[in-house]
């Protein structure tokens, strides 16, 4: 099934969740001024959904704009790939979404192209394969985003459905009781249980993580600290990377230039500021890469942050983004840790 | 040079349980070396990472963190996420090139004097071998 | 329910696209426009907080009249209808060129093309200017003699194909950060980055060569450098003859500057301007990046010329990552330039003092004749107004009172005035002077169009309603000439309508209409018809005015120099994430808390030779005035000089800076003055 007829079948779920009054907008990504023009819109009328488009490109993340400009009062549909859908679990657990409200249409999703590729708004992303202009063809990994490249999350079996692609008919899987009505009110069949991820996905996705960080895993710590070092030098404080992140919620935050943390005024600003927002976001870090995709200076952000999760991640056996009964790591003590005794972590 | 290297050492300690136990070091004439400077804090879950990164940024080459023995905090689960953050600490301070080992977790008792001489000694030792910090002047 | 409208940041001449999140009527917030070709999906913090100030409570809602000494509301009637009146009588008592008129770098290309006309079809005068007069007014004519054309050469896009990349006189991450990415990408693929700049700033930390020059002394730099190159043999021989003229009488010129000398003009290591030059002279393609510390002299346009000798000897204009760019500061500096806003040309930089374009565009706008003498510039009209010569002024979205040099003299000078109108968002410190002002909207409420830097002619879009009874530029225009009589010359109902005159009379937008320009890319001019797709870089073929000239240009010292009195040199400049004067940022809180009030930039060694410390307030005081201002102990600048940022009203910079003009181009000296600096008792 090719990119126009999944964007068809994704229009067809939205406009009936509007038609049924089942949802009062729908936050998705539409066809802005041009055939290259992707951009996020709310939707109150089901006649507007024909302008949702699918494509292999995610240039803003959903679940920050859900959180910052959602009306908190109304029943809200998403059309979220993986990264979105966990974003939104995630500012749930926060108490920043209220997932009551939300009903989250999952795309299966294998990799968005690089943020300024032009091409990319031309072709769509499957797996192995890359549909351009009706026809397939090998994809070509560095066509992807890096944070792509390195996600254990094609299918987004968090959300409430997850719509497979390349499989005629379109797949859906209901995951949730939301997902049931969801299913009910866009009148489709659809498969029951939670499908879950293949040991294959996870066990690529983990090798292209170990090649994305075996570079900076081998270098010695002073290398290391002089690479950070010499790339936040080029931090001009725009507050683009905390200001796309969907973990970073905070109205008030550490880094404002009125907390007197970070000193005002001082360019680049020091290297707490990077330390703070490290220590704040990475046990919960989902690996979406819009820091990355919003840094004027071309600094690898979305590296550093995803190779420190796995790591915390592996610690404290957290997975950001599925559970949503599963707080924050940092938050929270388990009941083998109550009787341990020691000063380290198992 | 390294043995003219005298570090400078933060600690942060807990009222209740690793302050006492230094107190006692201190009235027991217990010696330990004089690179430690104390902070005082109610409970070593108050140590906010940015304490230890301002810390480190400004130039102290080793940050002690001591509190209650695991099941003793005074505020019941303080101690329990002390350890969850500093190990977070510690992982991100290696991940960005800093030897984590320059930060340093302890349970000290308030009757554990001589304990908390051994840790400050041993730490100074282990930050004496780590030399100075890399952040100075940066 | 929240909206996003693609629409172009407001700040600075990057031109980047940005979404406005619209939501009930307000501006709620930003986000980056990833499709958008400068910006990329990414944003300066200036561009993500381009929302704050709109719906500020200090917005002008009503007119303002004012009566003994203090404002008072008034109906639109009423202030237009005094407006009229008092410009009429001055009119009809002392002539047209009484009455002089400031269009505004912020305003759409459709308001100030609608000023201009104004201020020519119905006032009758050439007294229209605006405040690339303070900035790029050297770039303009530089360029203009030695190409034939004032503007950037290249496009922001592919300065990342740059071999090498000279900044002199640019803080390129404070003031164009999205350009500053260009110069990193290219970095990052191997180029090398030279960086000319009295101040230390923070693209140094990627530069390769760094050459900390005196104030005022570029055309010593750069005559150096081109010696240097011919020394070498270094020199484009082909390109030379092919497509220029002059090089014999530049080559003497040249030979003045040997090393030993120009080290001792500029205070640079003669090693290093060799190393500067090579690198420059032997890549590929070379690019330079220039902006006020170039253009802000009395020596001005002498300094755009070397550049464009510079680049022309090398070979380096005409091809992608090479070329003069000019990085325009304000969002439409190069639109109020292309619409004529200026008091030597129409519309298309045709010169007034062409009696066939003068009669073929009187034609256009149906009018009898149109002014043909040459008109006063900013400076000349503030001088004139402090003489009696000007006695109305008709000032639209600019703060002379801050942005001016020898703010002293600008105040007594708008004092004088008889009348004084004020059109603006807020109320300046400009505008508290006027006795009438008008309220405007901004560039989130109204439709128009502005052109970046790289001339890229882009549309912006309404977004929400403009507050209370304040009106779109345009608007305004077109009402008060209806009031004057003046209604059948402005018959605009949109802005299209507006633009689609103006391309009747702007070569270079002959070809664009809103419906082409209603995608992402806008276009670049020259586009002369529409089947023309735009022109990413000049001069590709031949130059303009066909070859490129070289013009000897001789080493002039700044027009005040240290003396016993004034022993220190004050440059000025400014801050990241302030701008300008300072009316749009100083009320945005995330803007204004990075830099909430001015300091004086002082070398450690002059600190401690004064007694001053890092935060003591210090008087900084020059033959025009002085003001009390905090120090900055800082080693970003040579000892001998200072920095002043000049945003800050309460301790204007401009108070102090000297009002010297550059003969051609009638640009100011913002960037050298001489001064004195002391504790002040309230140090410790």
């Amino acid at each position: 099934m090719g990119r126009s007829e999944y964007s068809e079948k994704i229009q067809h779920i939205v406009s009936a969740m509007l038609r049924s009054g089942l949802v009062d907008e729908v936050l998705a990504f539409v066809q802005g001024l041009d055939e290259y023009d992707i951009v996020p819109a709310f939707i109150a009328d089901e006649r507007d959904a024909e302008k949702i488009v699918v494509t292999s490109y995610n240039p803003l993340s959903l679940a920050k704009l859900l959180a910052e400009y959602g009306d908190k009062d109304k029943k809200i549909a998403v059309v979220v790939r993986s990264c979105d859908a966990r974003g939104i679990i995630e500012l749930a657990k926060r108490n920043q979404i209220n997932r009551d409200n939300i009903y989250m249409i999952g795309l299966e999703c294998h990799g968005v192209a690089k943020p300024s590729d032009k091409r990319a708004k031309e072709l769509y992303i499957l797996g192995s394969e890359i549909e351009a202009s009706g026809e397939r063809t090998a994809l070509d990994e560095t066509l992807l985003a890096p944070n792509c490249r390195r996600c254990e999350y094609p299918l987004p079996t968090m959300a409430d459905i997850s719509c497979g692609i390349d499989r005629e008919p379109m797949s859906i899987t209901v995951n949730t009781e939301k997902g049931r009505e969801i299913v009910s009110a866009a009148k489709l069949s659809a498969d029951e249980g939670g499908e879950i991820e293949s040991a294959a996905t996870k066990e690529r996705a983990t090798r292209r993580q170990e090649e994305d960080f075996a570079e900076m895993r081998g270098m010695s710590a002073e290398d290391r600290l002089n690479y950070w070092l010499r790339q936040f030098d080029k931090c001009i404080k725009c507050y683009g990377c905390r200001n796309a992140c969907p973990i970073c919620y905070c109205k008030d935050c550490y880094l404002d230039a009125d907390r007197i943390l970070i000193k005002a005024g001082k360019l680049p600003p020091e290297k707490l500021f990077h330390l703070v927002r490290l220590i704040h976001v990475a046990d919960s870090c989902l690996n979406c890469g819009q820091c990355e995709a919003a840094c004027p200076m071309q600094i690898p952000i979305s590296k550093l942050y995803h190779m420190l999760h796995k790591e915390l991640s592996a610690i404290f056996h957290y997975e950001p983004g599925i559970d949503i009964a599963v707080l924050p790591p940092l938050g929270t003590i388990s009941e083998e840790e109550l009787k341990a005794g020691g000063v380290e972590l198992a | 040079m390294n043995n003219e290297f005298e570090p400078k050492i933060l600690g942060f300690l807990c009222n209740w349980c690793s302050y006492a136990g230094a107190d006692l070091a201190g009235v027991s004439r217990l010696q330990y070396p004089p690179n430690i400077r104390v902070i005082r804090v109610m409970c070593s879950a108050r140590v906010n990472p940015v304490f230890i990164f301002k810390a480190l940024l400004g130039g102290v080459d080793g940050v002690l963190i001591s509190g209650c023995h695991p099941g003793d905090c005074h505020y019941m689960k303080g101690n329990y996420y002390t350890r969850r953050r500093i190990t977070a600490v510690k992982k991100l301070l290696d991940t960005v090139g800093i030897e984590p080992d320059r930060v340093r977790l302890e349970w000290v008792s308030a009757s554990e004097g001589i304990r908390f001489a051994d840790t400050v000694r041993d730490f100074t030792e282990t930050i004496k071998k780590l030399g100075p910090n890399p952040l100075k002047g940066v | 329910m929240l909206s996003f409208i693609p629409t172009i940041c407001p700040y600075c001449g990057a031109g980047c696209g940005i979404l406005l999140a619209a939501k009930d009527g307000n501006a709620v917030g930003t986000m980056p426009w990833s499709r958008h070709q400068i910006s990329e999906g990414r944003l300066c913090i200036k561009g993500w907080n381009a929302h704050q100030f709109i719906g500020h409570q200090d917005r002008l809602k009503k007119p303002l009249i004012k009566d003994n000494g203090s404002f008072r509301e008034a109906t639109w009637d009423e202030a237009l209808n005094l407006v009229a009146n008092k410009l009429k009588e001055i009119k009809g008592k002392d002539g047209p060129d009484a009455i002089a008129v400031l269009s505004s770098a912020k305003c759409t290309n459709e308001e100030n093309y609608l000023i201009q006309k104004f201020a020519r079809a119905v006032i009758g005068t050439n007294n229209v200017d605006h405040c690339a007069r303070l900035c790029h007014a050297s770039t303009v004519a530089g360029l203009l003699a030695a190409f034939g054309s004032g503007a950037m050469t290249n496009s922001i896009a592919d300065l990342g194909q740059a071999d090498c990349i000279f900044i002199i006189g640019s803080d390129t991450t404070s003031q164009h950060p999205l350009i500053a990415r260009r110069v990193i990408m290219a970095k990052e693929r191997g180029a090398k980055i030279i960086i000319a700049d009295p101040k230390g700033i923070q693209l140094c930390n990627v530069a390769d060569v760094y050459l900390q020059q005196n104030p005022g002394s570029d055309v010593a730099l750069l005559n150096g450098m081109m010696k240097v190159i011919i020394d070498h043999g270094l020199e484009d021989k082909e390109f030379i003859q092919e497509r220029t003229e002059g090089f014999q009488e530049l080559l003497q010129t040249i030979h003045d500057y040997p090393l030993d000398k120009v080290e001792r003009i500029t205070g640079v290591p003669a090693a290093d301007i060799e190393k500067a030059a090579l690198i420059y002279a032997e890549a590929k393609s070379s690019a330079i990046l220039f902006a006020m510390g170039i253009t802000q002299h009395s020596t001005g346009t002498d300094n755009v010329m070397s550049i464009a000798n510079l680049a022309m000897l090398t070979g380096n204009v005409g091809r992608a990552g090479s070329g003069i760019n000019p990085l325009r500061g304000q969002n439409n500096v190069q639109g109020a330039c292309d619409m004529g806003a200026l008091p030597n040309v129409f519309p298309g930089y045709q010169a007034v003092t062409d009696a066939e374009k003068r009669a073929k565009i009187a034609e256009v706008w149906g009018v009898a004749e149109l002014p043909s003498q040459v008109g006063l510039t900013v400076v000349e009209m503030i001088n004139a107004a402090s003489e009696g010569k000007v006695k109305a002024m008709y000032i639209t979205g600019e703060n002379p009172m801050v942005s001016d040099p020898d703010i002293g003299h600008v105040k007594q000078g708008l004092e004088n005035l008889q009348f004084l109108v004020v059109q603006d968002i807020f109320l300046t410190e400009t505008a508290k002077l006027a006795d009438v002002v008008l309220p405007s909207a901004c560039w989130a409420e109204k439709e128009g169009t502005f052109t970046n830097t790289e001339r890229r002619v882009q549309r912006i879009r309404r977004a929400i309603d403009p507050p209370g009874e304040s009106r779109p530029d345009w608007e305004i225009v077109c009402e008060l000439a209806r009031v004057v009589g003046a209604g059948q010359l402005f018959p605009f109902t949109s802005p299209s309508e507006i633009f689609d005159e103006l391309r009747k009379v702007t070569p270079q937008y002959a070809g664009m209409n809103y419906e082409r320009l209603n995608q992402p890319d806008g276009l670049q001019w020259p586009c002369p018809d529409e089947s023309h797709p735009g022109t990413p870089i000049l001069h590709t073929k031949q130059f303009t005015r066909g070859k490129g000239k070289f013009h000897a240009v001789a080493y002039r010292e700044p027009a005040e120099e240290p003396d016993s009195q004034y022993p220190y040199i004050l440059t000025t400049g400014r801050v990241m994430s302030q701008f300008h004067t300072g009316t749009m940022t100083r009320r945005s809180p995330a803007l204004n808390n990075e830099f909430p009030e001015a300091f004086v930039e002082v070398n450690p060694e002059d600190a401690s030779k004064l007694g001053i410390e890092d935060g003591d307030w210090v008087e900084v005081a020059s033959r025009r005035g002085k003001i009390e201002i905090k120090a900055l102990v800082s080693d970003k600048v040579k000892p001998g000089v200072l920095f002043i940022p000049f945003h800050f009203a309460e301790c204007a910079a401009n108070v102090l800076t000297n009002p010297a003009l550059d003969p051609i181009a009638k640009i100011p000296e913002l960037k050298v003055c001489a001064v004195a600096i002391q504790a002040t008792k309230q140090s410790k």
